[in-house]
């Protein structure tokens, strides 16, 4: 492809660091506090897994980083810094729009109901490369012009020549409004169409031409989750945010859009955030993991630290509940029920289920301490008060 | 070998074209966990309810051996013609996936529980009470949820109630369909363990119905992979994840994502071309052989498998007609759009040079005929392979792969070195 420029990357390591993320969520019987002080930092080309549970707030932190949350979200503080500059929680719509797919891109959890039924595959993929890179895209359609010789062309070519050059001129206001001359805007749509074909080719899309011109319904599930990554790749974005991008598909096709992840992270050197609650995909494909209990973090680490050598007691019983296959001994699982977090527990949020309990644990929240390099606990058990 | 207990006879279950479920045996024995493993839409959970005769079979019998009396001697009782299945339903019951939706909201757990012992006639008043509580006490509750309704408890807690609603009967044979993949690792975790816990101490038979390998290697005994609609082997639960005999299985087993990150796995996964054969228009031959890298001349090519070949490297050039879908016989002739001449020499080019490499699709080709202009292209015609005994006792295997081969072929060499031929061609 060619009409993505190279980027520059900036010299700074962390491409997204989320400080300290307070959020609430208003209800009828109150306020649920979905977040409570959620601090990570997304290092530059890594892939970092963040897991839990249920309503654990995994979903919404990456939500809370493009800012696509529920109308009932209340931020009550903290900080989301992009590219080490702008604060996402205080960016206008605008500067969003310009992120949104260009620099930070998302996968969606349900490919049943996150592509749009009425549109055809190939133009959902091209709709973010006309936003984006709109003027890329005339010239793409001049080249078009140039090579096809279509009825009109040098009447077409030449508008849109201008409005490379005036995109607000007076001209094109008259032009796009007469029959037969404003037919030079589909030009631009043409290409970004024969873009988004290579885009679907390259994740691995059985005949792509064919596929752009089907519609969502007509496609499989493992084919509309290729879709749904084609999308968020379409832009060639730094970050991309993967929520639960295997829950939906089988085993088979789960191993399929793993290796495809991966292969696209190592070869364009793209961050991936992926959020899973299945601990198989993380051991698989992660560097790095961050394990969420209702809203808080209770491990950050190498994927190697945090799995094979668990720290926080969430952890290890999370590691005990799952079963490898070969293993002889029996699951244990882990005591208790997920709090309900209209009213959470004090301190750490952990405490109620909790064998290792002490009384600071119910009374003050302890801080996400380094242990060993990288490797960052909440919990009691590894710090003083 | 303990007794049977189930038996399945060539049974099949179609919704209209759809053979959700198309010819299915097994036997299962007293006290074993019985796995059923296969992707969505395979026609698993189809298969755990025909059987119980919750839905009506199209064809095939099941059987169950016990004794309805106390002191009888157990016979067998056949399912689906019905007999004393009022009686039978007290010995198999079943435990659905969501257990949100399998409880009525509107009763509170006593009554949810105590249902199935009212419709029996098995106690009444006090008794009835007594027997509940002691029912939620094997089930990890206690007696104050007795008067909760079943929106007021977690997933994992009307797991349990459900549970218990299924043993409150006595049965001997469970049916469980995916009980724990709405429900949480930790939580999930601690419902299997329930499960053994009752299978011990009830002397319970368990059909545990999942698409999860890693369940199916804590839970069970033998195994039944199915692949639209068909089982494709049944197995020892360790032969089967230490030496996968069906191509299927193999490719099931290796997609798995190991739980350790310094022993990744993903890199070797075999990663299957194609999509899942659809169960109402499914392929000639193996359902499987479209997208089995192991497949060679005997699987079953046929109509479908040319018109996505031609369809793929020739686009609109041709227009084709199969004889009906999953058949042996196209036809073929240019389109309107395009002419190309002469189309018989084309396709008779394309047939030779496909031979010369080997491809066994072009391999089954076995006659080419041009009348007016129309291509006809016969295949060798073959049937679905059989699900036959393989190797051991009780390893069943349905590949045409190993017909050829002798069991002490495939126990020397091993599948991977038996099935290279195929692999070659």
């Amino acid at each position: 492809m060619t009409i993505i420029q190279e980027q520059i990357p900036s010299q700074d390591e962390k491409i997204l660091v989320i400080k300290n993320l307070y959020l609430n969520f208003g209800v009828y019987q109150g306020t649920v506090k979905v977040l409570d002080g959620i601090d990570l930092e997304v290092e530059r080309a890594e892939v970092l897994g963040v897991v839990g549970e249920t309503g654990c707030g995994k979903t919404v932190t990456a939500r809370s980083i493009l800012r696509l949350l529920e109308a009932n979200a209340i931020v009550e503080k903290g900080e989301i810094i992009f590219e080490g500059g702008q604060n996402m929680l205080n960016a206008s719509e605008k500067d969003l729009e310009k992120i949104r797919g260009r620099k930070i891109s998302m996968i969606f959890q349900e490919p049943m109901t996150s592509l749009n039924p009425t549109m055809r595959v190939g133009d959902q993929v091209a709709e973010g490369l006309l936003l984006h890179f709109g003027e890329d895209m005339i010239k793409k359609g001049v080249e078009l012009i140039e090579k096809e010789k279509p009825p009109l062309s040098a009447l077409h070519k030449n508008i849109l020549e201008r409005e490379i050059n005036k995109p607000n001129s007076l001209v094109l206001k008259i032009a796009s409004r007469i029959p037969f001359i404003k037919r030079y805007q589909q030009y631009p749509k043409l290409a970004a169409r024969r873009e988004s074909v290579e885009i679907l080719r390259m994740v691995g899309m059985p005949s792509p031409d064919r596929i752009a011109l089907a519609y969502p319904h007509e496609l499989s599930g493992g084919m509309r989750q290729r879709v749904l990554i084609a999308m968020a790749l379409a832009c060639k974005p730094d970050l991309i945010i993967a929520d639960e991008p295997t829950s939906a598909v089988d085993v088979t096709t789960q191993a399929k859009i793993l290796l495809l992840l991966l292969n696209l992270g190592e070869q364009k050197n793209t961050t991936l955030l992926i959020i899973t609650h299945n601990i198989g995909v993380v051991a698989e494909i992660c560097d790095r993991v961050c394990v969420m209990y209702a809203g808080q973090i209770a491990e950050v680490g190498s994927v190697i630290d945090v799995i094979n050598h668990p720290l926080h007691p969430y952890t290890r019983g999370l590691m005990r509940s799952i079963h490898n296959i070969g293993d002889k001994s029996e699951l244990e699982g882990i005591e208790g029920n997920v709090p309900i977090l209209l009213s959470p527990p004090t301190g750490c949020r952990f405490h109620p289920r909790c064998q290792h309990a002490m009384s600071i644990c119910s009374k003050k929240k302890p801080e996400l301490k380094e242990i060993h390099k990288g490797h960052k606990v909440h919990c009691w058990m590894y710090q003083k008060e | 070998m303990s007794e049977i207990i189930f038996e399945v006879e060539h049974l099949k279950k179609y919704f209209g074209p759809v053979k959700a479920v198309d010819d299915v045996s097994f036997k299962i024995r007293k006290g074993e966990t019985f796995g059923l493993v296969g992707e969505s839409g395979c026609g698993k959970s189809t298969l755990g309810r025909v059987i119980l005769k919750l839905i009506e079979p199209t064809e095939g019998k099941v059987y169950i051996h016990t004794s309805l009396r106390e002191g009888e001697r157990p016979r067998r009782y056949d399912i689906t013609a019905g007999e004393r299945l009022r009686e039978l339903r007290r010995k198999m019951q079943i435990v659905y996936q969501d257990p949100a939706s399998s409880l009525n909201p509107r009763m509170i757990i006593r009554d949810i529980i105590g249902e199935p012992l009212k419709v029996h006639k098995v106690a009444k008043g006090e008794k009835l009470q007594d027997i509940i509580v002691d029912l939620l006490k094997h089930v990890g509750m206690q007696e104050e949820h007795l008067w909760r309704y079943s929106y007021e408890l977690s997933g994992g807690q009307r797991q349990r109630i459900a549970i218990a609603r299924a043993i409150a009967l006595n049965p001997e044979f469970l049916v469980l369909d995916e009980p724990t993949s709405a429900l949480d690792v930790s939580v999930q975790a601690k419902i299997l363990k329930l499960l053994k816990d009752l299978q011990r101490d009830f002397n319970l038979t368990y059909l545990f119905i999942t698409h999860d390998m890693s369940i199916i290697d804590y839970m069970c005994d033998r195994v039944a992979v199915m692949y639209v609609g068909k089982i494709v082997e049944i197995s020892e639960k360790e032969l089967l994840f230490n030496e996968p005999l069906h191509p299927y299985s193999k490719a099931l087993l290796s997609a798995l994502p190991s739980k350790d990150p310094s022993k990744r796995t993903l890199a070797r996964a075999e990663i299957l071309s194609g999509e899942v054969a659809s169960p109402a228009n499914p392929p000639a031959g193996c359902k499987f052989h479209p997208r089995c890298k192991y497949a060679f001349i005997e699987c079953g090519w046929g109509s479908d498998d040319l018109a996505t070949y031609l369809r793929e490297y020739m686009g609109e050039k041709v227009s084709l007609k199969a004889a009906a879908k999953g058949s042996f016989h196209l036809e073929i002739w240019p389109s309107a759009r395009e002419v190309i001449n002469p189309i018989n020499v084309m396709i008779s080019d394309l047939v030779a040079k496909g031979k010369e490499q080997k491809k066994p699709l072009f391999e089954a080709i076995d006659g080419l005929k041009n009348v007016d202009g129309r291509i006809h292209i016969y295949f060798m015609e073959k049937s679905e392979p059989e699900l036959v005994e393989r190797v051991c006792k009780d390893r069943y295997v349905a590949c045409s792969l190993y017909e050829a081969l002798s069991d002490q072929k495939i126990l020397q060499k091993g599948i991977h070195q038996s099935t290279k031929k195929g692999e070659d061609t």
